[in-house]
């Protein structure tokens, strides 16, 4: 008799076990939610240049940031002596609307923190990312490292409820089924109907390849879709035009073409097209498109073409009318005339959108300072 | 309890590995002296961590094939005759790697990984597969392999830890590591058991 009961334990368990594992929480195909675009109502053009962080740390990058409902600005950046110190931490400040000022810095996250959130060893953190979700509060994602350098990545979570003053403990985000590494993040995320998150991530180890991690606001990872296969395509940055059609464009890390790859989704980014090449030179640099008025997309990107040695010297905006098919330069933030005989660094570009239809570039200035421009839609359009 | 369970795993990886390197064989009687140093080294602060902590940061949470394997060596660590891997536990964990890590680390567009995720339409299936495998191995005498996936299906059901991806309770690269090492051993050794007779025959034929 026992004998028999043993012979049936492991069986029971396992319908058990897939019982279990089939009650799991289900989501429904994605859906996009598209940004809000406001009409052009200002006649004048705004243009103006702040300096969001201070020299309060030798080195700075990777700005993110967004508007906050009262129309201040919150911006995030991580700073230290060097990339990828342990002295690194997360920084963060706020763009006072009605003076017209930044505010100093503080150190929000460091990692200790994380590693006391997480109850593990962690080495350094990085590239932090912003995201407003519709329901309220602020999302934080960000990379950090316990292993070796940035390609065995991991991504973690953090939610506030009260727009950046406060913040819940770090989630950790599994993504990967190799040790869980060579996740990272760089570009605003996309959000869906249901109210999950879409992060819009990448992949460095072995294969490089774009991909976006669908998590509750909770920190629970529910689906992955690949949006491209592992051919030097990375940090990708999305336009939603529709609940289901958004293009996505991706940073080129290869040395063959060196341009700005685009990819399209008619589902809700469940499935990508394969990837093709469009007219912007990218040198394996960081890019950041928006949508404006009248179904326009805006990119902002290092123009510096192939074979030229200093790939950042240059900051560029380019716009389409075409959802990213064919493209038109109108304008340089940054731009160094003499680019063969002078290294700058113009990099990591990052876009908010204020409440009043105000758009906010953010990006790395020679990783000394996080720079600020402000412009409105009457700029923009006065730039087609 | 993610937390708690996952240094509890790592407890066990670094226990096999202390033990393992302190040949704790030849402590004879002594052997739990030899546990009970494994298990204060494994707490011990370095720096800000403990060193289980270390090395859940380093390789995060362990699956139940590394566990099950693990767990095997240390309870018979002691025993005159070591239990090896069955054979069918070792294949079946290289042909999942193979079968998800080369398309999840980018080859190709499709991605396996996103298969272990509950809202993925072939979620169900992936499930169902399992169970009926670990079932089947369960009635055909394959206990390890049947041991294997119940307890992954089980850990995953109940959200043991962090991952909510059915692969991350299945597989990871160590017990790959191990499963290819276990092949190769017990190959090896009837290469060199045939040899070892082929020689002894034909000494005797001569003689």
């Amino acid at each position: 008799m026992s004998i028999k009961i043993k012979k049936h334990i492991l069986p029971v368990a396992m319908v058990i076990g897939a019982i279990l594992s089939l009650s799991h929480e289900r989501f429904e195909a994605p859906e996009f939610v598209t940004p809000t675009v406001l009409p052009v109502t200002d006649q004048q053009a705004v243009y103006q240049q702040y300096d969001a962080s201070t020299e309060l740390t030798h080195m700075v990058h990777s700005a993110t940031a967004v508007a906050l409902p009262n129309g201040n600005l919150l911006a995030m950046w991580y700073g230290g002596s060097r990339e990828g110190h342990t002295d690194v931490k997360i920084y963060s400040s706020l763009f006072d609307q009605q003076q017209q000022q930044w505010q100093a810095p503080k150190a929000i996250l460091d990692r200790m923190q994380v590693s006391n959130d997480l109850d593990r060893y962690v080495k350094k953190v990085g590239n932090p990312v912003l995201i407003r979700h519709p329901q309220g509060p602020l999302v934080l994602v960000y990379v950090s490292v316990s292993l070796a350098g940035w390609a065995t990545s991991q991504i973690n979570m953090m939610v506030s409820y009260d727009d950046g003053q406060t913040w819940h403990p770090s989630k950790h985000l599994v993504t990967s089924p190799f040790i869980n590494i060579s996740t990272l993040v760089k570009n605003d995320a996309v959000i869906y109907e249901d109210g999950t998150i879409g992060i819009t991530a990448y992949h460095e180890l072995l294969g490089e390849f774009s991909e976006i991690v669908r998590v509750t606001l909770d920190g629970q990872v529910i689906n992955k879709y690949r949006m491209s296969a592992g051919d030097k395509t990375i940090q990708p940055t999305v336009a939603t035009y529709s609940a289901t059609e958004a293009v996505t464009f991706m940073r080129d890390t290869g040395k063959d073409v060196q341009k700005v790859r685009r990819s399209v989704t008619d589902d809700g980014g469940l499935t990508w097209s394969a990837y093709e090449t469009t007219q912007l030179d990218n040198l394996s640099s960081a890019i950041f498109t928006f949508t404006g008025h009248k179904g326009r997309s805006w990119m902002v990107y290092n123009d510096a073409p192939k074979g030229q040695e200093h790939g950042r010297n240059t900051l560029a905006l380019a716009v389409s009318d075409d959802k990213g098919i064919n493209w038109k330069t109108v304008h340089h933030f940054e731009r160094i005339e003499t680019p063969e005989v002078k290294e700058s660094k113009f990099a990591y570009p990052w876009v908010a959108r204020g409440f009043d239809g105000q758009f906010h570039l953010f990006y790395t200035w020679n990783r000394k300072i996080i720079k600020h421009i402000a412009f409105n839609q009457a700029w923009l359009e006065g730039k087609v | 309890m993610n937390t708690f369970f996952s240094l509890m795993t790592h407890g066990l990886l670094l226990m096999t590995v202390f033990l393992m390197l302190l040949q704790v064989r030849r402590w004879k009687q002594y052997w739990p002296l030899a546990y009970m140093l494994s298990a204060a080294i494994i707490v011990l602060p370095i720096s800000d961590w403990l060193l289980i902590e270390f090395s859940r940061g380093l390789f995060t949470d362990l699956s139940l094939a590394s566990i099950v394997m693990l767990a095997m060596y240390l309870f018979s660590i002691l025993k005159p005759q070591r239990p090896r891997n069955q054979i069918s536990f070792n294949l079946a964990i290289i042909l999942f790697a193979i079968l998800l890590y080369p398309a999840s680390m980018g080859v190709g567009m499709f991605d396996p990984y996103a298969i272990g995720f509950a809202s993925h339409i072939y979620y169900d299936y992936l499930v169902l597969a399992i169970a009926v495998i670990g079932i089947a191995c369960a009635y055909l005498g394959q206990w390890q392999l049947a041991l294997w996936l119940t307890l992954a299906c089980l850990a995953h059901g109940l959200h043991l830890f962090e991952s909510s991806n059915l692969w991350n309770y299945l597989l990871d690269p160590f017990a790959v590591i191990a499963g290819m090492v276990s092949i190769i051993s017990a190959a090896s050794q009837k290469v060199f058991l045939k040899f070892t007779n082929g020689n002894d025959h034909s000494v005797q034929s001569n003689a």
